[in-house]
């Protein structure tokens, strides 16, 4: 199969970064909720895991050249299919939904901010089930420590009484977490968490363990409670590729609701794709082509966020104090390829870009008081700022 | 992705083709319209041939920048074309992405070939084609707007340099005029040279280009016919002579009977007909008073120098004839030497006593009626030739819509106005003026009179006396034949015998 010119670079990068998630027993965190696999012993895995990681990658790209382009034409019925699974459990959400499945495919994480109880942990079971990957659910409170999201290293004594050092797995160990009100944690325990999100990788006493591909955090944060929080500091909330608003759903959602949990309260979504097909999926978008124009106007809808640069919109001028950082025009160009191909299209248009800008960018910008005042929202100063952007 | 595109492709190439033609054929006619309004404000005029050479020029241009802005190159006929039907970047990705390779690349190009192929074929689409077509009207508008608008004409430093050309009217008014003085009462020897001189300015007028040219041609005609008609006329000269040797009212009378043509009915041929048919009551009702007048001057009494004074009246009336010149035959000639003649016998009448101051008054006064006839008669002629001048030249210059240069055609040298030598109060005591030993004696000789030479009043008597004294040595000087002298004592005889008085 011919590799996509465009990303040959990156499929080294993504090699490298790769779990070796053949060598890898499946695994679970501590925390609760564990999920499907069981407690599996750590499996210490040596600083050249790199080495395994570009023959899983370059497996995956190799592997059935002949059936590239049906894998490309199945993956938004590969998608859909999710989605209808998704759709047993969870009753509405349908937006969420495909930015979940957008980021899980770009590799990214989402930050959920909604109410209790609209179902956001049931996504991720359901997810878990529909994709067949493993889920944790961690629960951040302020007295959770960062090795209880990582785990760590416990005296063990064996039958013959000899004691020996185990490591022990924390919930993070898992393809997808759900971190349940993680600006309830203090700033140390949301750093590792963010950090082991970033890397993929934790480190403990020296020792790194990778985490198995693909890796997604779905972390919330609650938009009513704000008393004993701690706001998560820009740098880190950069970290998350979405940040997506859960609305109260309809009355008649609400009442489809009732009717379906009045059946069953567990998950019967039926899995439908794997991690690794997530991981081919995610190799064929990177080939996805971008017209230069639309490259450049994300550039300079990234730019037109900053209010410092001489020639940025007025919008960022009258209303923005920070604006996005680079990542946010990654992060639009990845995951605008990977809705193309959700779309059955293949080629990114301005109507990703535009539809994306929303939870790429509201977390990303800082607003002024201006705004503020003029009861702007986000989303609102988004809209203006893609307005003015050529 | 070719096959799909290039289908595309020609659609929107014939539309830009007919957004070009507009721009050119829209640039074109501004180019002629601005240039066209620009030269007629001026008042320049251009060959036809330069409108449509800048027309040509203009629209080329236009069509050639329109062309270069228009022009559908395949990058932006790729953005049109997913503008238009909404295909998501598609077309713009797969030009852009012609030469690159990868499997999503490919399918990509695939995809966009396939989408283009399924696109239904619409006609070209025309979006703001309404600006071109707008474009083209206003251009058409300033086109037939500059067509429209009359060229400044040019300020003509000298009128007479402006275009002429005669009207079919004029030409039928000459015509018509060349006919009525064919036709009219004047002696052949006259009409015919007149008639002449306007078929020459006929033919004169409708070769003339300018209007001076016109205005010379008819000012020629008309002073030319005007010496024509009035060359015989004398009554000027006579009058005049008259004047010169002191037969005032002889004088007075013939110039007030001269200006009876100056009548502006005279514009038209009815006017001279009514003017030939009442000029004689006209002319009759100027001359009487004035030889009637004449005649009341003669009415000295034998006793007081009658004699002498018809003396002096022969002798004028035949100086007068002897000034003017005239030949025998002319009918002021022969009534001024036939007036002189009869007053001649009257006074061999009267020297020899056979008669007497009642039948010499009367017999005045009858032979004063005749010759007021016969001027009358001399007159008519004259006056009507005037007349018919006249009419040729208020005619010609009502035609041509010129001025009339001969206000007062009519000129005596030394003439009087009319009443000025009328008596105003007639009195029994009064002696009438008509000439020398007629002065008005009412001044006594202790009156004081102007003296024109000290430029002081003195004494009549006194003026008297130096007068005498002038005259005695200038009769002295023997100059004056003998007959002369003895009516200039016999004059101042009687002058000293008023004083005395």
């Amino acid at each position: 199969m011919k590799k996509a010119k465009h990303s040959k670079k990156t499929e080294q990068e993504v090699a490298a970064e790769l779990a070796p998630s053949a060598l890898e027993p499946e695994t679970n965190g501590t925390a609760v909720d564990a999920e499907i696999a069981p407690e599996a012993e750590g499996t210490i895995v040596p600083e050249t895991a790199e080495t395994a990681a570009p023959e899983t990658a370059e497996a995956i790209a190799e592997e059935q050249p002949a059936e590239a382009p049906e894998k490309v034409k199945e993956f938004g019925r590969a998608i859909d299919e999710v989605k209808r699974e998704l759709a047993k459990d969870i009753v509405g959400m349908d937006d969420i939904i495909d930015n979940v499945l957008c980021a899980i495919v770009a590799g990214g994480n989402v930050l959920l901010e909604g109410v209790p109880g609209v179902g956001k942990t049931r996504l991720v079971r359901s997810l878990g089930r529909a994709l067949r990957l493993p889920f944790s659910r961690i629960q951040f409170t302020p007295d959770l420590m960062p090795s209880d999201v990582t785990g760590a290293n416990i005296i063990e004594q064996d039958e013959a009484g000899r004691m020996s050092m185990v490591f022990q797995r924390g919930p993070i160990f898992a393809n997808l977490v759900l971190a349940d009100e993680i600006n309830r944690a203090t700033p140390k325990t949301q750093s590792a968490m963010l950090e082991v999100m970033q890397e993929h990788k934790v480190t403990v006493s020296k020792q790194t363990y990778l985490l198995e591909e693909p890796f997604f955090v779905l972390a919330t944060e609650n938009p009513i409670e704000q008393d004993g929080t701690y706001p998560l500091p820009e740098a880190q909330i950069d970290r998350f590729m979405f940040k997506l608003l859960v609305g109260f759903p309809s009355a008649e959602e609400i009442a489809n609701i009732v009717n379906m949990t009045q059946i069953t309260m567990d998950e019967t979504a039926e899995a439908v794709l794997d991690g690794k097909t997530i991981l081919e999926m995610r190799e064929l978008a990177k080939g996805v082509p971008v017209i230069r124009d639309i490259l450049d106007f994300t550039v300079n809808l990234v730019s037109n966020t900053h209010p410092e640069i001489e020639k940025t919109s007025d919008t960022a001028k009258k209303y923005v104090k920070v604006g996005a950082s680079p990542r946010a025009a990654q992060a639009l160009i990845t995951c605008a390829k990977v809705r193309a191909l959700m779309h059955g299209r293949y080629n990114v248009s301005y109507e990703d870009i535009k539809t994306l800008a929303y939870p790429v960018l509201r977390h990303r910008i800082k607003l002024n008081y201006n705004a503020i005042s003029d009861k702007l929202a986000a989303d609102d100063v988004i809209t203006l700022i893609l307005g003015e952007t050529k | 992705m070719q096959k799909g595109f290039l289908k595309q492709k020609k659609k929107y190439i014939l539309g830009s083709a007919l957004k070009c033609a507009a721009c050119a054929v829209s640039c074109g006619l501004v180019c002629v319209g601005a240039v066209l309004l620009a030269l007629k404000l001026s008042a320049i005029s251009l060959n036809a041939g330069y409108y449509v050479l800048i027309a040509l020029g203009g629209a080329a241009i236009g069509g050639a920048i329109s062309f270069a802005i228009l022009r559908p190159t395949d990058a932006k006929l790729a953005k049109r074309l997913d503008a238009d039907y909404g295909l998501h970047e598609r077309t713009q990705t797969a030009l852009e992405f012609t030469n690159e390779s990868g499997v999503v690349v490919e399918m990509q190009r695939g995809d966009a070939e396939e989408t283009l192929q399924a696109l239904p074929y619409r006609r070209p689409s025309f979006s703001r084609m309404w600006q071109y077509i707008a474009l083209g009207v206003l251009a058409l508008a300033l086109a037939v707007a500059a067509i429209a608008v009359p060229a400044r004409k040019e300020a003509i430093a000298d009128p007479r340099q402006e275009p002429f050309e005669a009207t079919e009217l004029q030409i039928v008014a000459v015509q018509e005029l060349i006919d009525n003085v064919k036709g009219c009462d004047l002696e052949v020897a006259l009409k015919d040279p007149a008639a002449a001189r306007l078929e020459r300015l006929l033919a004169e007028v409708q070769a003339a280009t300018t209007v001076g040219q016109m205005q010379d041609s008819v000012y020629g005609a008309i002073s030319d016919v005007m010496t024509t008609v009035s060359f015989p006329n004398n009554a000027a000269h006579v009058a005049d002579a008259a004047w010169r040797k002191y037969v005032s009212y002889l004088s007075a009378a013939i110039v007030n009977g001269s200006n009876v043509y100056r009548k502006p009915d005279l514009a038209s041929y009815s006017g001279v007909k009514a003017f030939a048919r009442e000029n004689a009551d006209y002319i009759a009702g100027e001359v009487a008073p004035y030889m009637n007048a004449f005649a009341e001057s003669l009415n000295v009494n034998i006793a007081n120098g009658l004699s002498m004074r018809l003396t002096l009246v022969i002798s004028a009336l035949g100086d007068t004839v002897e000034a003017a010149q005239l030949p025998a035959t002319d009918p002021f000639s022969v009534t001024i030497a036939a007036f002189a003649a009869q007053l001649t016998q009257y006074k061999g009448m009267i020297d020899a006593s056979t008669m007497d101051d009642e039948a010499a008054h009367k017999n005045f006064t009858t032979l004063c009626g005749l010759v007021s006839d016969r001027i009358v008669e001399a007159l008519e002629v004259q006056t009507y030739r005037l007349a018919v001048g006249r009419h040729v030249d208020l005619r010609l210059c009502s035609v041509f819509g010129l001025t009339s240069q001969y206000e007062q055609p009519f000129e005596a040298i030394g003439a009087m106005e009319g009443d000025s030598v009328l008596p105003s109060t007639p009195d029994d005591d009064e002696t009438h003026e008509g000439g020398i030993g007629e002065g008005d004696l009412k001044y006594g000789s202790n009156e004081s009179v102007y003296d024109p030479d000290s430029g002081e009043y003195v004494q009549y008597g006194t003026l008297l006396g130096r007068y005498y004294a002038i005259v005695e040595e200038y009769l002295r000087g023997g100059t004056v034949t003998p007959e002369m002298e003895a009516a200039i004592r016999a004059y101042l005889s009687i002058l000293a015998q008023a004083n005395a008085q």
